[in-house]
């Protein structure tokens, strides 16, 4: 998942590319032959992932950023319109004032 | 204060697994050579309601990383390099119904945009339906008491303010281009499948 060109996309990390670039080839096929059918109950790939999750966050942690854990645990909202409501995120422009009023 | 953008797109005369297909793998396209590296973070498949445990979404979540590109009239301590993105994506398949959320998680006090799109598929009329909401919201005047002299005098023109309506101005013609890539993308695996298939 992510890229499928000639030239793929860099990873942040350049030493998790091969990692990539197997967790890809083998998500790619499973996504469009098994999951987008609705045929799948369990992700195949997932060991593969875990190796390239490994490499990425000691990376991550390299260049002073969050671990991967807390993008997992803080950022991320299992159903998107639940996200909207929680948050209150208003996507109303007229409740907004527009920019004289504060 | 913020500001908001929506808008309404079709993309025509395509399958939803096509679509679904092309639209997780839109990178790297012509449209988006800003775009520097794409990293997944995590991926789970989530039950979906109803169904008895038997179906699932796919949700998963990447790290963007690309290059900045905000208007001349910032102060060059702005002027921002490359700025990270966290994408969360939940794919649906048995209503076929593609989620997607985008947020940037750095340079948060400067600008903040929360981009939600709603992807639905209309097998009567063979396209999918994109409908597209973004929140930008810039800290900059808003905050608590405003000490240093750079925040009184970001504050005295409107700072704030004037990069949430740049933003808004420009989205329209960014987002063009972000769908022109997924359409690319589309028309590239039709053609990249005929060629193998043959």
């Amino acid at each position: 998942m992510g890229s499928n060109l000639s030239a793929p996309v860099p990873v942040f990390a350049k030493e998790c590319t091969k990692l990539n670039e197997k967790f890809n080839d083998c998500s790619d096929k499973w996504y469009k032959g098994e999951f987008l059918k609705g045929e799948s109950t369990e992700n195949p790939c997932s060991f593969l992932f875990q190796e390239f999750a490994q490499c990425v966050n000691v990376a991550l942690l390299l260049k002073d950023f969050k671990s991967i854990e807390e993008f997992q645990e803080g950022d991320l909202p299992d159903d998107i319109n639940e996200f909207i409501q929680e948050n209150d995120i208003k996507f109303d422009i007229a409740d907004r004032g527009g920019f004289d009023k504060k | 204060m913020g500001l908001t953008y929506e808008d309404e797109h079709i993309y025509d005369n395509t399958t939803f697994s096509d679509f679904a297909f092309s639209m997780i793998n839109r990178y790297p396209n012509p449209q988006a050579l800003h775009i520097k590296s794409v990293d997944i973070l995590s991926t789970s498949l989530v039950a979906i309601s109803g169904t008895n445990n038997t179906q699932h979404k796919l949700k998963f979540t990447r790290l963007i990383r690309k290059l900045g590109s905000l208007p001349r009239w910032t102060p060059s301590i702005l002027r921002i390099s490359d700025s990270f993105i966290l994408e969360t994506i939940i794919v649906n398949p048995v209503d076929k119904v593609i989620c997607s959320r985008q947020q940037n998680i750095d340079h948060l006090n400067f600008l903040k945009v929360i981009e939600i799109n709603n992807y639905k598929y209309n097998a009567d009329k063979k396209e999918v339906k994109q409908n597209t909401k973004v929140e930008f919201i810039s800290n900059i005047e808003h905050g608590v008491k405003a000490k240093t002299m750079w925040e009184r005098l970001s504050s005295r023109v409107h700072l704030g303010n004037k990069i949430e309506r740049f933003c808004v101005n420009s989205y329209h013609k960014r987002i063009m281009k972000s769908r022109e890539g997924i359409k690319w993308k589309i028309e590239y695996f039709k053609l990249k499948n005929g060629l193998t298939s043959l």
